[in-house]
Formats: C-alpha cells, sequence, structure tokens
C-alpha cells in the first residue's frame, strides 16, 4: 500500500511537470489558449504572497505577481502602505503522504522587498525584490516535492471584453498553497463607489467572483496566461444574511500600534475576525497602469494615453475633451437661445427620470 | 429594523426579491433603451455647443461617460445637472 501512494505522488509529480513543461513551450510558441489545469500550473510559476507591515508574521497580507525577470512583484497600493518591513514569499506546493494522512513537506522562501513604484490612485505598487531571483541561479528552485521554475507574466494592456474568461490566482487568507478561482469579466467601468483606500478610483474591470482577504494585489490571468490586473477587492453585500450568520477566518493579532502581539515564546498570536459579507462582484485594477508603474520603476517613459471613443485613459485618469479635440465651432445660436433650449431640455429630462424612477412612462 | 417585505415565508420573499431585482433590471435596460433614442443626441448636442462657447476648464471630465452611456438614474441626474451648470455659465 505504502509503495502504492508513493507510485501515485511520484505519478502526479510527473503529470504536474509535464504540464509546467507544455505550459513554457506553448508559450515560447507564441499566444495560445491555455486550459485550466495550464493556467493554474502558470499561476504556480508566477504569483506569489505579499507579506507586509511593522513585525511582519510569514502569513500573506495579500498577493502579487512577477511582471519582469529584473525582480520585479506587481500587488495593490494598500497592500504594502504604511509598510516599513516588505517580504515576497514564493510558497512550494506541499506534498502529501494520503495513507498517513500527512504533509510531508510545504515549505517557502522569502525575499526582502522594497516599494520601487506606486501609484495610490490606482492602487498598485510595484516592488523590487531583493537578491533577484531570476539573476541567481539556479532559476529551478527545487524541494522535496515538484520543482517550481519562476516565471514572469506577460501584462495584456488592452482592456478585455465582458464575457471573457478569467482565472483569478493567489494566496487568501493565510493559506499556504496557491488558490486559484474562475470567473468572468462582467464589465469594464469608471468606478466611483467602491474604494479600499480614500483616493483609489477610476476605471476597473469587474470581476464575477468572490474574492477573499489577502486576495488583493492576486494576478488575474486571461486564457492566455497574461495578466489582466491586479485584484483590488470586492464589493460588500448590501444584503445580509436573514439568520445573521457571518464567515469567520484567523488572521494575526496586531495591537494598536499595528505590532504583531507575541506570547511568551516569542511565537505570533492570531484572532478570530469576521469576513465582510461578499457580494461576489470583484474589482481589478486594470494591467495597464500596473504597466506604468512598472515602466516608472524601471525609469522607461510612460506610454502614451490610450484613446477610447470620446474617453482619453492616461494612467488612472479619464481625461476628455482636450482642448485640441473638442467642438471649436460653436452653432449659430445666441447665447440666449442656446440657455433657452438646454434649461428647456434640462426640464424634459428630468420628468422623463422622475417618471422612470416611479415605474410610470410620460 | 422591520423588513420592507410582508411577512411570508422564506420562499415567498425570496421569489418576491428576485422579482424585485428582475423588474429593477427591466426598468433600467428601457431607461437605457429610451435615452438612446429620446435623449442622447440632443444631450450631446446642448453639451458640445455649450463646450465650444465656454472655457475648457469648465468641462467636467467624469460626465462623458454619463452622456455616452447613460447608465443609470444617477447618470441622468448627473447629465441634467451637468447641463444646468453649463448653460447658467453662458453669458448672454
Amino acid at each position: 500500500m505504502r509503495a502504492l501512494a508513493i507510485f501515485l505522488l511520484t505519478c502526479l509529480s510527473t503529470v504536474s511537470v509535464a504540464q509546467k513543461a507544455a505550459v513554457h513551450n506553448q508559450r515560447a510558441q507564441g499566444p495560445t489558449i491555455m486550459s485550466t489545469p495550464q493556467l493554474h500550473q502558470w499561476a504556480i510559476s508566477s504569483t506569489v504572497a505579499v507579506v507586509a507591515g511593522p513585525n511582519t508574521p510569514t502569513e500573506a497580507l495579500g498577493s502579487g505577481v512577477w511582471v519582469s525577470k529584473d525582480g520585479y512583484v506587481a500587488t495593490c497600493w494598500h497592500v504594502v502602505k504604511n509598510a516599513s518591513d516588505i517580504q515576497v514569499k514564493v510558497a512550494y506546493p506541499g506534498v502529501y503522504d494520503l495513507e498517513k494522512n500527512i504533509l510531508v513537506s510545504a515549505s517557502f522562501t522569502l525575499y526582502a522587498a522594497t516599494v520601487a513604484a506606486s501609484d495610490e490612485k490606482s492602487d498598485v505598487a510595484i516592488l523590487k525584490v531583493s537578491p533577484n531571483p531570476f539573476a541567481t541561479p539556479p532559476l529551478v528552485l527545487t524541494n522535496v516535492g515538484p520543482k517550481i521554475k519562476l516565471v514572469s507574466a506577460d501584462l495584456r494592456t488592452a482592456l478585455p471584453n465582458p464575457g471573457d474568461l478569467a482565472l483569478l490566482a493567489g494566496y487568501p487568507l493565510g493559506k499556504p498553497d496557491l488558490l486559484t478561482q474562475t470567473g468572468t469579466v462582467a464589465a469594464v467601468a469608471l468606478v466611483y463607489d467602491f474604494q479600499v483606500t480614500e483616493v483609489s478610483k477610476g476605471v476597473r474591470i469587474i470581476l464575477s467572483l468572490v474574492s477573499n482577504p489577502a486576495n488583493s494585489g492576486g494576478p488575474v490571468f486571461d486564457s492566455d496566461g497574461k495578466v489582466l490586473g491586479l485584484l483590488e477587492g470586492n464589493y460588500p453585500s448590501p444584503v445580509k444574511d436573514e439568520s445573521q450568520r457571518q464567515a469567520l477566518y484567523l488572521r494575526p493579532k496586531r495591537d494598536a500600534n499595528s505590532n504583531l502581539v507575541r506570547d511568551a515564546n516569542g511565537e505570533p498570536q492570531f484572532e478570530i475576525a469576521p469576513m465582510t459579507q461578499n457580494s461576489g462582484i470583484s474589482v481589478v485594477v486594470p494591467a495597464r497602469f500596473v504597466q506604468s508603474a512598472l515602466d516608472r520603476a524601471q525609469g522607461k517613459a510612460p506610454a502614451p494615453a490610450q484613446v477610447k471613443g470620446s474617453v482619453v485613459i492616461k494612467d488612472n485618469e479619464v481625461i476628455n475633451a482636450p482642448p485640441d479635440t473638442g467642438p471649436k465651432v460653436a452653432s449659430s445660436l445666441s447665447n440666449v437661445e442656446l440657455k433657452r433650449q438646454a434649461l428647456l431640455f434640462c426640464r424634459h429630462f428630468e420628468v422623463f427620470s422622475v417618471s422612470k424612477r416611479s415605474g410610470s412612462d410620460n | 429594523m422591520t423588513s420592507p417585505l410582508p411577512s411570508t415565508t422564506r420562499e415567498e420573499r425570496q421569489a418576491a426579491w428576485a422579482r424585485l431585482g428582475q423588474e429593477s433590471l427591466a426598468l433600467q435596460k428601457d431607461m437605457r433603451e429610451q435615452y438612446y433614442t429620446r435623449f442622447k443626441t440632443e444631450a450631446r448636442r446642448l453639451r458640445d455647443d455649450l463646450w465650444a462657447r465656454l472655457p475648457v476648464d469648465t468641462r467636467d471630465p467624469q460626465s462623458v461617460l454619463f452622456y455616452d452611456y447613460g447608465l443609470n438614474l444617477i447618470s441622468l441626474r448627473h447629465i441634467a445637472d451637468d447641463l444646468e451648470r453649463l448653460s447658467k455659465m453662458l453669458p448672454e
């Protein structure tokens, strides 16, 4: 029986390595559609946990993704804001012995990181990891279990279309293993009613998917394995559960100064905290803002503004009607007549909107 | 807090909630279609004419999406407010 279990584990590892090899081969051949298992393997190779704060524990407070082989990781700014001590955690998948029902091995490597560039409004931070694991051989990090070859994910700077499939990866709830979820791009919208910080707002990708604490900053991949954006948060549900049941999760305990509370042996303490009831609608920072921040971190010239319809999007700012593209010629109407027409239109329009609000039509 | 729904069974309340959601979506869809057919062109014509006569810094960049898509009642309110604001800034 023991031999059988080891044989099965070996087979699983072999399949896993074969899948990863297929992923890397496909990437080398250019854009292609990946299956969900391939995307998961791709996510394992490129997604990291981000541990941040004064006196940090090893539990992730956020997630991130390698975006450059120069050792840059992209995450959300709200994950690392006010943090004096930031670490990027590369976790190895656990190896399990089903016969003994135990975890044989699970380990991770922590790298020190600093904020190289940030954009508070877009809620993006680019971390510079030192030493750069891509520059330090061997690239293949070995463990008792399967090997991981770190990869840097490409950014898809074009906005996705509603209906596109997406895969969220991260280390939510302090879990040691990478968790992925599939969802659908529901919309691209100018989000003004959801803010995880005081300043974060702007154009966002809306994803039909329930994300969790510490998913923040985690990559959302398209079916080609490119990063569509970073998970920023989840709309809270406006509807309360009738029974008032609330999900709970374990989080590191901190004092009033955000310092980790430890016991007499120096071990970090944990507390049970209620989770916000989620609506299942997640907000994603588009990869274009990540690219802008990455360019700044690498000292490159900023990308030109993206023109979409009558809206110009530059960084996270929606800039409309710049002087050279706005209307230049006024009609032959007098100011008085135009003003009269505009105010009359407003009255008709308001009557229409009020009738719609009350459910009747005029 | 008292529930706005009558005291019925859980299934009836869930059905009422689902019906309310569907009605709300249908209303929004109808409103958006009517905005497109009855108001959009005129709203944009008036805005562009007002923009051409007023300084550039009077333009509200955030309003463009509302004019273009008329997403919901808040957007319609925003359009009306924006047109009223611009027209009142116009010298006679």
